[in-house]
């Protein structure tokens, strides 16, 4: 049976994005104007995505109220993982769509080559689908080149960083462009060294431990950082082992915002509590896959461009996609 | 890692960094005690990481609450980001001048050009022209104005 993916919008320009993304995917595409229509359609099918527009904040909640008196919250035709948010404005001035319980994938709306832009999320969603670990090999099957690190000390964190961001410049991409991509692997790296490892009880091991205090990891602690390259996308993808990623938490931090408020440095950790903000500002597509007490997959995929504003302007997602023990 | 080179001048201690500020830079050890004025010099610096933003404020918060001025010069685009994503970061250190970032129409080479505060003020915050060094071409600025120059609104 063919695939299907289903896309509840009037937007005009919706249509042609989703159409490139099914392409890409080789799946059909179902439409529906309104949540109400679209119930039917999700009742008589099993979309592998379904896309919403929520521009507008009554567009989401009328969804959810149909999801709620056709299915209940808790079923199982409406599953946050396979769910495409689609906005006119960026991820962090739109808390709302943050908070519901369907958030899955959000991107603005592409100003421009909504057709390229359409492809990169096929090839994204085609990529992460089955959950696997060999997203990055799948993203750049076609093309280039997926390199592996292991790294089984901390200090090693700072070494991958400034590896990648040689490889790239030597790869003759912008040294901007490779000084912002070498950082959103640091943060990210950081991420997996110190927030992810936890006991038996979920608490964290490493919270409290000076970043630049070198620990030896044991195999559990041990992270998986691929870097592919196609001489058009860079992605990066950082696993660690433990699983331990907490949804309300990474959503929190993607809708904060220290230009409205005083960042206050925090007196309880050694981390800083600005990794995901600093990663959210360069001109990436972050998502998250995490599978509970298994591992936490980041990935970070990016169109490199010959120069930084072309770069910062693209066509970006952000997906936090969590599955249960 | 960073390296710092420093200076004392009639003006006070002048220091320019270079490199990346990361959990391995401390700040305090590396500049040691400021008589008078700081200026720190910033267009050596690559980029800055989330425990070096955490040690950068540290270390400045303090210097302001030993009643130490410092100013912000010739300020690289990774401070350029934080001024502009963090509405405490500069501590409250004058910036006196940024780097402008610019690529070749045609080459694509990329360069910068600094530019003081106050000029980029009275020209309500255009980046100045430029041309390309190597094809003496016209170079476009390579971010957008709206955002690079946000920190500088009033």
């Amino acid at each position: 049976m063919a695939k299907e993916i289903l896309l509840i919008s009037e937007h005009p320009e919706d249509p042609a994005f989703v159409s490139e993304v099914a392409q890409t995917i080789q799946a059909q595409v179902k439409t529906a104007p309104d949540a109400k229509q679209a119930m039917d359609l999700i009742a008589g099918g099993s979309f592998s995505a379904i896309f919403l527009d929520v521009s507008k904040l009554d567009r989401l909640k009328a969804f959810e109220q149909e999801v709620q008196k056709r299915f209940g919250l808790l079923g199982e035709q409406i599953q946050p993982n396979r769910m495409h948010f689609i906005s006119d404005v960026p991820l962090n001035s739109k808390r709302d769509v943050i908070r519901s319980p369907f958030f899955g994938s959000f991107f603005q709306r592409p100003a421009t080559a909504a057709e390229q832009a359409g492809k990169f999320y096929g090839r994204m969603i085609s990529a992460n689908e089955n959950a696997g670990d060999q997203s990055i090999e799948r993203f750049f099957s076609k093309a280039g080149e997926v390199q592996s690190m292991v790294l089984d000390q901390s200090a090693q964190k700072q070494e991958a960083a400034e590896a990648v961001r040689q490889y790239l410049i030597e790869a003759k991409i912008p040294a901007r462009i490779a000084n912002t991509l070498a950082n959103v692997l640091d943060e990210l790296l950081m991420n997996a060294l110190f927030d992810a490892p936890a006991d038996e009880f979920g608490r964290q091991l490493y919270t409290l431990t000076s970043r630049d205090e070198n620990r030896k990891l044991s195999q559990k602690e041990v992270v998986e950082t691929k870097i592919g390259f196609d001489g058009y996308y860079v992605g990066f993808s950082i696993k660690d082992q433990f699983g331990t990623l907490d949804r309300t938490r990474l959503l929190n931090h993607v809708s904060l915002n220290y230009r409205e408020r005083d960042y206050n440095l925090r007196q309880g950790g050694a981390g800083a509590g600005l990794g995901l903000a600093t990663i959210l500002h360069t001109g990436g597509s972050l998502s998250y896959h995490c599978e509970e007490g298994r591992k936490t997959q980041a990935q970070l995929l990016t169109r490199v461009e010959d120069n930084y504003r072309d770069f910062k302007s693209q066509f970006r997602f952000f997906s936090a996609n969590f599955y249960g023990a | 890692m960073i390296t710092i080179q420093k200076e004392q001048t009639k003006d006070g201690l002048k220091v320019e960094l270079t490199g990346a500020i990361e959990e391995n830079v401390h700040l305090e050890q590396m500049i040691g005690p400021v008589k008078g004025n700081l200026i720190v010099n910033c267009k050596g610096v690559t980029r800055i990481n989330s425990v070096g933003v955490k040690t950068w404020m540290k270390y400045f918060q303090g210097l302001k609450a030993q009643g130490v001025k410092f100013t912000f010069q010739d300020c690289a685009y990774p401070i350029i980001e934080q001024l502009n994503m963090i509405s405490n970061f500069s501590c409250g250190g004058e910036v006196t001048s940024i780097l402008l970032p610019y690529s070749c129409v045609k080459c694509q080479n990329e360069f910068t050009a600094s530019c003081s505060t106050d000029e980029l003020r009275a020209s309500g915050l255009q980046a100045p022209a430029a041309r390309c060094e190597k094809t003496d071409c016209a170079a476009q600025f390579d971010d957008d104005p709206e955002e690079y120059f946000y920190f500088l609104e009033d």
